[in-house]
């Protein structure tokens, strides 16, 4: 790369940019103005909808005929009294808005109490308000009537305040206000961060195709990292830029007091300090999402094209930022490195005015490194020439016959991954049981399937839908154990180093305890159906792409490493690897994706189990018994494998080396 | 006399869902030489843009290779790039930059030293009598002022090479015959320059040379007269049908 010319087409953008009103409105003028006018909007339209309720009069009928109460109603010159044959009839016709139906004497001595009957209709405000206004003149009436009463048997007045209850809030007003801002802030920034980047992707990357000026810089001697590098800095800066200048309004017009309610309370924690540390864990954000859009923009050929590609990424990234906010969701260690989300909740910290240090370097760096990964992508689309030709997607025959399709397959996992965090784990909240068979089937499963339909893959092969070899499946069964003592040790050994939090031993605990459909339907949910769908797509679709692009070993590493990563847990990762790498070498092997099936169902199944029967308990525990047979079972089960399938496994090789 | 382009066995495939596999440039040979202007005729579709794509790297050939300027499309790309201005009859300009602008642009992406860059950007401004509207931004421009601004842009950096892709579709007959005469003027001043074409007259008053091309293959090279000796035929329309029916599909 080549930084003069980075420099050189960094400068022109730069100048095309502060040219273009368009780009000055959505990265300068939007971002200043949207949060003062929104918040003084509202508050102003509060202010007005609230005072001119205050002054409307209500109409009321009143049935009943004390003349205490109708009195007080009467004394009310906003409220005004109507007579009517059929009150509700009346209510819905919006001839009155509430109707008090009194008792047919009011009890004014002894112990005796009474019921004061308010109709209204919830749904309209005036009714509502109606309702209010009736409610206080009852209230003031009941107290006065209480009074009465003790005063006839010469009680004091607090007599019937046996418990009172005080209560006091810690939190200060800036903290409340800061927590209820911090619930909406967040998304603002990534709509103002998105808005503010699309519209100088698209000019600057399907603007370059549609005016047709891209031929002309292609055919310049600057090399095409240096042109890329050169527009992504315009977008970064300018994204950055309108976070800044939105940051800063805000800030001004909250000091200035613009703005009211819960914003201008907060006035003090969005101080310098709040904002430098926003700006710091937004700046990653901003760079991976504008090469995000840069990734997109690059792929339309005309601005309108470029729109409508956008326009559902636009909504894609607002989605993690609002889930990250719903209430119980924290900036742990899972969250940290879940991008954009991970953002919200730091943004969300900070307004709070905490600024946990690893979470925030965790923040910083997860989304550091999903920018590099769609930056390095973008670069090589715009390197190859259907950034002049247009998407043809390949030149071979079918899309993915003879292509090893690790790319694609490693982005399809990814989008997996994420899916499985933002979907899967909400559906999983509401109910764990079918949350998790619809994560597996319909998440995991039918995508890898629409995955291999879309790359016109055969699925036999992509899935491995093979009859294995007898000895195959013994063997798998053989491994099943000595796996599982594997993947404990693995999780006894790394709790040194990594302390394993109690709410994770709860969590695996929940996970067990989950009833709904008694023992064969959990045996269902947790060990047959991640059997199937997860090797179907592990060891299936994912393992069987990679070993078409690389040695069969790393193939399996890598599998198993993905398998880990897809449990979404740094404690779990390892242990989980180890699983899905003796997977992967049966699958590799036995050329069929029964055996690591197997394996995988009876894997699950003792572990759900163990927590039900103190035998197999026992499989937790490192003992020289438990050491012995874990050698011994595994020892057979590698050698069965061994004999069994090395015919098989030479002639796959072969085939699988096949470019 | 220096050969300044040299193709040798240039092929384009690509991969259309619906058509299949298309050859765009099927062994496509021909040479230019210094002074020289070479015409690619053909009619639509017929490679042409193709065979000049790959001749200024803009597309990377599924086979055979081409020098220019003595330096390889594959191997050499960016001392490829130095050597050549490209104009195409569509490239469009920046809208909001003015042709100064623009010059300045290309000059510094192309290397060309900053202490002359100023006093040639003046030369260009000049030659094509920008001196008018040199300043204004160029989405105020007529289509005649944005194609001179477009060719003094091809041609900032004086590359010895120049590659016009139907530089004149869209022009009006005066804006066309100011650009033929420039490229006129390229061949005095010792330029090679190729030229594509459907426009016959074009072909027949510029070309020292004229390649025939048609579904990507070349069907003749040579000199106008020496294609009407091989077909007989006077006028290049004819030559060119007289070539296509011995080149049937």
């Amino acid at each position: 790369m080549n930084l003069r010319d980075t420099g050189i087409v960094f400068r022109k953008e730069a100048i095309d940019i502060l040219r273009d009103r368009r780009s000055i409105i959505a990265t300068i003028v939007f971002p200043i103005a949207f949060f003062p006018v929104l918040l003084f909007g509202q508050q102003r339209l509060e202010e007005m909808r609230e005072k001119g309720l205050e002054d409307e009069t209500v109409w009321v009928a009143i049935d009943g005929s004390d003349r205490s109460f109708r009195k007080r109603i009467e004394e009310d010159h906003l409220i005004e009294i109507r007579e009517t044959s059929n009150f509700e009839q009346s209510i819905r016709r919006e001839e009155l808005q509430a109707s008090v139906i009194l008792p047919a004497t009011f009890p004014t001595k002894g112990n005796s109490s009474t019921e004061i009957s308010i109709l209204y209709d919830g749904s309209k405000e005036l009714s509502r308000l109606a309702r209010e206004r009736i409610r206080d003149h009852v209230d003031s009436w009941r107290g006065e009537l209480r009074r009465e009463r003790l005063q006839e048997i010469g009680a004091p007045a607090d007599l019937d305040l046996v418990v009172d209850v005080e209560e006091t809030n810690i939190a200060s007003e800036e903290r409340m206000a800061g927590s209820k801002f911090g619930r909406i802030f967040p998304i603002f920034l990534v709509l103002i961060l998105m808005n503010g980047a699309s519209v100088i992707a698209v000019d600057l990357f399907s603007g370059e195709k549609e005016r047709r000026t891209i031929e002309t810089l292609l055919t310049s001697l600057a090399d095409r990292r240096s042109v890329v590098a050169g527009k992504f800095l315009a977008v970064v800066l300018m994204a950055i830029t309108s976070v800044i200048l939105f940051l800063v309004s805000n800030f001004v017009a909250i000091k200035l007091g613009l703005t009211g309610g819960a914003a201008a309370r907060a006035s003090l924690e969005l101080s310098p300090g709040t904002g430098l540390v926003v700006v710091l864990v937004t700046l990653p954000l901003a760079i991976f999402l504008s090469a995000v859009l840069v990734l997109t923009a690059s792929h339309a050929r005309t601005y309108r094209e470029a729109q409508t590609l956008l326009m559902p990424i636009m909504l894609l990234s607002i989605v993690p930022a609002a889930i990250a906010l719903l209430p119980g969701i924290r900036l742990d260690s899972v969250a940290a490195f879940a991008p954009i989300a991970n953002v919200s909740l730091a943004v969300r910290e900070a307004l709070l005015g905490n600024f946990p240090v690893l979470p925030l370097i965790a923040v910083f760096l997860s989304n550091a490194i999903c920018a590099v990964i769609v930056l390095r992508k973008a670069v090589s689309y715009l390197e190859s020439e259907a950034v002049v030709l247009g998407p043809a997607p390949s030149i071979s025959p079918a899309r993915g016959a003879d292509r090893s399709l690790v790319r694609e397959v490693n982005v399809f996992y990814f989008i997996q991954l994420l899916l499985l965090y933002y979907v899967g784990s909400t559906i999983q909240a509401y109910d764990l049981l079918s949350g998790l068979l619809l994560t597996l089937w319909g998440l995991l499963l039918i995508p890898s399937l629409l995955f291999a339909r879309y790359y016109q893959l055969p699925y036999l092969d992509t899935f491995r839908l093979r009859l294995p070899a007898v000895g195959h499946v013994v063997a798998a069964a053989l491994l099943a154990l000595p796996t599982l003592f594997a993947a404990n040790l693995m999780f006894h050994l790394q709790s040194r180093f990594l302390p394993v939090p109690e709410q994770l031993f709860k969590e695996m605990e929940g996970l067990l305890d989950i009833g709904g459909g008694g023992l064969p339907m959990l045996l269902f949910a947790i060990a047959v159906s991640p059997g199937i769908c997860e090797e179907l797509f592990f060891r299936g679709l994912i393992l069987g792409r990679h070993e078409r692009g690389m040695e069969p070993w790393k193939a399996i590493l890598v599998g198993g490493l993905f398998f880990g990563l897809f449990h979404l847990s740094i404690y779990r990762l390892l242990p989980t690897a180890i699983m899905g790498i003796v997977a992967g070498v049966l699958a590799y092997r036995s050329r069929s994706i029964v055996p690591p099936m197997v394996l995988h169902i009876l894997y699950n199944a003792t572990v759900l189990l163990g927590g039900r029967f103190e035998g197999l308990a026992l499989i937790d525990e490192v003992s020289t018994q438990t050491v012995v047979g874990a050698l011994l079972l595994g020892a057979a089960g590698i050698t069965l494998l061994r004999t069994v399938s090395a015919p098989r496994a030479k002639e796959y090789r072969e085939t699988a080396s096949r470019p | 006399m220096s050969v300044m382009i040299a193709a040798d066995r240039l092929v384009k495939r690509y991969h259309d869902k619906r058509r299949g596999e298309i050859i765009a440039a099927n062994q496509v040979s021909f040479e230019c030489v210094k002074g020289e202007i070479f015409g690619l005729l053909g009619p639509n579709g017929a490679g042409k843009t193709t065979t000049l794509r790959l001749l200024s790297t803009i597309l990377k050939p599924s086979g055979g290779t081409a020098t220019l300027n003595g330096y390889d499309v594959i191997r050499e790309p960016e001392r490829v790039r130095a050597s050549i201005g490209y104009l195409s009859g569509e490239t469009g300009l920046y809208d909001r930059l003015t042709p100064r602008e623009i010059l300045r642009y290309f000059g510094q992406l192309n290397r060309f030293p900053d202490d002359r860059l100023h006093s040639r950007i003046d030369e260009l401004v000049r030659l094509f009598d920008m001196e008018e509207f040199s300043d204004v931004r160029c989405e105020k421009l007529s289509t005649g002022m944005k194609q001179k601004v477009s060719i003094a842009r091809a041609v900032v950096h004086d590359p010895p090479i120049l590659i016009f892709d139907e530089p004149t579709s869209g022009l009006d007959i005066i804006v066309a015959d100011t650009l033929l005469t420039f490229i006129e003027e390229c061949r005095s001043a010792g330029k090679c320059v190729v030229f594509s074409t459907h426009i016959m007259s074009e072909a027949e008053r510029l070309c020292d040379r004229i390649g025939i091309i048609d579904r990507g293959e070349i069907l003749a090279v040579d000199t106008l007269d020496g294609l009407r000796e091989k077909t007989g035929e006077r006028f290049l329309e004819k030559i060119f049908r007289s070539l296509m029916r011995g080149n049937p599909a």
